[in-house]
């Protein structure tokens, strides 16, 4: 046996040796896109980017509109006032083992991975959407737009009514396939930059159409792809939404 | 020629060694007839301490015991030093082999109670040997310097720091200094390969001495009890009629130690080293240190008791499981020696046995602790995000609303999955709330979230109130999708 096993070590590998693939890896030195990606944003994301509670971000259309600098941007520092956390920070004082079941604040990302997991979206994710009208920018102070983009609700109110009362109902009360807009809790937890980009690329995971589809079963015939202008007035409507501070949940 | 020149030099030799007067005969000691296949644990326990000495030997070749090295040495064996994978990967699975084998040796000692007049020394020293036996692998596992080796040091030192009196000094000895660092792993080198190795071989020597002198135990026979009057004369005159233990009785633990040795090799090639399972930092946060298998019911158990108890664990109770130990032999050291006169013992084996499974199986799922990274990474269950109720009729989609979708991000956001698993997937400290909105109504959730209760803390002052409405929205609809909520009450999906 002992001499069969040292000529099967001359021959082959023994299951039992370890294979330096899968050796121990700090977790700070680990920079595979889809490893940091399933490690840190899939439980809101979702797997794959989609289907999770939070925004999609495998989706063209977002990641062409949305500029490097954004992402990365808002990776590290989270989106203050939102659920997004920030992730920059290897905290090296929390590290009292007892206590870490407590809360903490983000995750704990270098520079380094945080620019992986915004290249790996694009490179993953990334491509030519599927949209012929003129792109709306990401941002609303987007210093390519031409002017101050300003939204206003009363216009807003026209553009709600043609691209998203057939499905959120005439006053965001929510309708059969589109959910209550104008609710307190929702609108006090998100971005209005949320807002606008959800109204520029919908949520193709869960069925809502995007800024330029005409989605014939929701929007009129008259259904133009929103301007730029258009998608800051819808946001400026449903900021407007917003009621000061909703009440405390009963006791 | 060749064969006159051994022979002389082996006479020269024998001149002065005497191995024949000495040796020989204890090699054709007579021992009891009927000494069976039972009496062979404690060799093979022995063979695989040998196994032990040779592999730790070559590994401290190659091992640099300091901090910022341990690790890379032990990469160095794994990966590069030929065959170094397999030296490591014996002396761990010899390591547990010899840990399994000496309970073994010691509960067969003990149902057949061997440990009886006159042999409550041997016994003694033998739980000698366990206390070794158990600080080597305890130190071992130090010796690893991964994430684990901090439950080792960790436990050591709060063990050492509730001794009374000088408990401060005992850990400033262990860990050489007040925390664990750089010399920690020192100390425990230097305990590891030189000073509970040397105690435990020089009590081996005593135990086999005692052993020789004592002789093996006769296997008992029931309804034939130990009388201290009568009964080295007894054992001698069974000696009369007994079989010289070389070879007789030799060839048994021979043959049983061969195949201890095969089971080790084959499951060290076939298993490989176990760790380093982590990089060496304390300062990483996302590591889960837990000990070996062995110690698994200690982890278990101090996870489960109730913080006051610590101290009781720590200290009293070491002390008590040995103490009983120490004490048994003169408890009980006449009458019955079978199994099947001694209910007692036979039943507190048993309990023992089955505590130990039990607190080793929970330590090994370790249900209590949250899953420190299923916020981030553990998924809400696509059918929680939107579903079809009805199979016939696919087109038709429910979706959570807006403020439910914020809802589950607030559950992921608050760390809520670290303990609460979706669909089995998150941490299992608290119920898992796949179909929590059957069970509590919208108001008892807001309850539960903002008062916590049991073992959940309280968010009452972390949630916003927009945080709370909106969570408790999401947790509504968590419910087999054809029935109704509790007195349904909570809001429900579009
Ligand atoms: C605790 C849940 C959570 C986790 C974990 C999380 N996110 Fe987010 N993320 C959100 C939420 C909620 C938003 C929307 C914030 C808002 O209202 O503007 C968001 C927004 C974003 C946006 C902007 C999307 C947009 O439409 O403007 C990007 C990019 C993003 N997250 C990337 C990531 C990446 C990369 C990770 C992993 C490193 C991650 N997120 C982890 C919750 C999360
Ligand atoms: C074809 C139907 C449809 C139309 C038209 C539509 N939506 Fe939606 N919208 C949905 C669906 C489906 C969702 C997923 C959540 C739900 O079920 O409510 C959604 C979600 C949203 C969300 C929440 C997204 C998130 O990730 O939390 C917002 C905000 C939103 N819609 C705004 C709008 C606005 C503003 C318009 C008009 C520009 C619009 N929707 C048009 C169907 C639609
Ligand atoms: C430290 C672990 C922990 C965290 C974090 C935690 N819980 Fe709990 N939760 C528990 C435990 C333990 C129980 C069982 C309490 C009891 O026995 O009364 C529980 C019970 C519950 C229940 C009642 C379940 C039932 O079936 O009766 C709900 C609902 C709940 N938690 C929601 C939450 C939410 C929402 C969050 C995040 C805001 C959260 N928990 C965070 C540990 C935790």
């Amino acid at each position: 046996m002992l001499l069969s096993l040292l000529t099967l070590t001359g021959c082959g590998k023994l299951p039992g040796q370890p294979n330096p693939d899968d050796r121990p890896v700090r977790p700070d030195q680990m920079t595979d896109f889809r490893t940091l990606f399933r490690e840190n944003c899939q439980g809101c994301h979702g797997a794959d980017g989609r289907m999770g509670p939070a925004p999609p971000l495998n989706d063209k259309l977002f990641l062409t509109i949305a500029p490097e600098s954004s992402l990365r941007e808002i990776i590290t520092n989270g989106r203050h006032g939102t659920l997004m956390p920030a992730f920059l920070g290897f905290d090296k004082k929390q590290a009292d083992l007892t206590n870490r079941i407590q809360q903490r604040e983000g995750g704990h990302l270098t520079d380094t991975q945080i620019d992986a997991i915004v290249k790996g979206m694009r490179a993953e994710w990334g491509g030519k959407p599927d949209v012929s009208a003129p792109l709306p920018s990401y941002l609303a102070d987007d210093p390519k737009a031409k002017g101050a983009l300003v939204g206003d609700k009363d216009n807003g109110a026209d553009v709600y009514m043609m691209a998203c009362a057939g499905c959120h109902g005439d006053n965001g009360e929510g309708g059969k396939r589109g959910g209550k807009l104008n609710d307190p809790a929702f609108l006090a937890l998100v971005s209005d930059q949320l807002l606008r980009r959800i109204v520029i690329t919908g949520r193709a995971d869960l069925g809502m159409p995007n800024f330029a589809d005409p989605a014939p079963a929701a929007r009129p015939k008259s259904f133009a792809p929103m301007t730029n202008q258009d998608v800051a007035d819808v946001v400026a409507l449903l900021a407007s939404w917003r009621k000061p501070a909703p009440p405390a949940p009963a006791k | 020629m060749m064969r006159r020149w051994l022979w002389s030099t082996g006479a020269w030799l024998e001149h002065r060694l005497g191995l024949k007067d000495s040796v020989w005969p204890m090699m054709r000691h007579p021992v009891p007839r009927g000494a069976n296949w039972w009496y062979v644990f404690g060799s093979a326990t022995m063979t695989l301490l040998i196994i032990q000495i040779v592999t730790g030997i070559c590994l401290a070749l190659v091992y640099v015991p300091s901090p910022d090295q341990a690790f890379e040495s032990l990469e160095y064996l794994n990966y590069h030093q030929y065959m170094g994978w397999f030296l490591r990967a014996l002396h761990y699975w010899a390591a547990t082999g010899m840990v399994c084998m000496l309970f073994v040796h010691l509960t067969q000692v003990f149902l057949f109670g061997a440990f009886k007049y006159p042999r409550e020394l041997t016994w003694i020293v033998g739980v000698g040997l366990l206390a070794c036996t158990l600080f080597m692998g305890f130190s071992g596992q130090v010796l690893r310097w991964d994430q684990d080796a901090y439950w080792g040091v960790g436990v050591g030192a709060s063990m050492a720091g509730r001794v009374p009196i000088i408990g401060p000094q005992v850990v400033e000895l262990l860990l050489g200094g007040t925390q664990i660092g750089a010399p920690t792993l020192s100390r425990f080198f230097a305990l590891h390969v030189f000073v509970v190795p040397g105690l435990l071989i020089s009590l081996l020597v005593l135990h086999l001495y005692l052993v020789l002198r004592k002789g093996i135990s006769e296997p008992p026979v029931p309804g034939k009890p130990v009388d201290p009057k009568t009964y080295e004369a007894e054992y001698e005159e069974k000696l009369k009629g007994g079989e010289p233990f070389f070879p007789d009785s030799m060839w048994r633990d021979a043959i049983f130690s061969f195949l201890t040795i095969l089971v080790a090799v084959g499951v060290a090639a076939y298993l490989g080293p176990y760790g380093p399972r982590s990089v060496p930092d304390p300062t990483l946060i996302q590591a889960n240190p837990r000990p070996d298998w062995y110690f698994l019911w200690l982890f278990a158990l101090l996870a489960l008791s109730p913080p006051e108890a610590e101290t009781f664990i720590m200290l009293v109770l070491p002390v008590l499981l040995f103490g009983i130990l120490i004490v048994i032999p003169f408890v009980s050291n006449t009458g019955e020696r079978s199994w099947r006169r001694r209910p007692i013992a036979v039943l507190s084996v048993i309990s023992v046995f089955v505590t130990f499974v039990v607190l080793t199986y929970l330590g090994f799922t370790s249900p209590w602790s949250p899953e420190m990274e299923a916020w981030s990474a553990t998924t809400v269950p696509e059918n929680m995000i939107q579903w079809t109720p009805d199979l016939k009729k696919p087109e038709d989609k429910h979706t959570l609303s807006p403020v439910q979708l914020q809802g589950a991000v607030v559950l992921q956001n608050k760390n809520c999955r670290n303990c609460h698993a979706l669909d089995g997937k998150g941490g299992h400290r608290g119920p898992d709330l796949t179909d929590v909105a059957t069970r509590l109504t919208r108001d008892e959730l807001i309850r539960q979230v903002i008062q916590g209760g049991g073992n959940m803390p309280a968010y009452g002052k972390q949630l916003k109130p927009a945080e709370v409405d909106a969570l408790v929205d999401f947790l509504g609809t968590l419910r087999p999708k054809d029935q109704p909520g509790a007195r349904s009450s909570a809001s429900l999906s579009p």
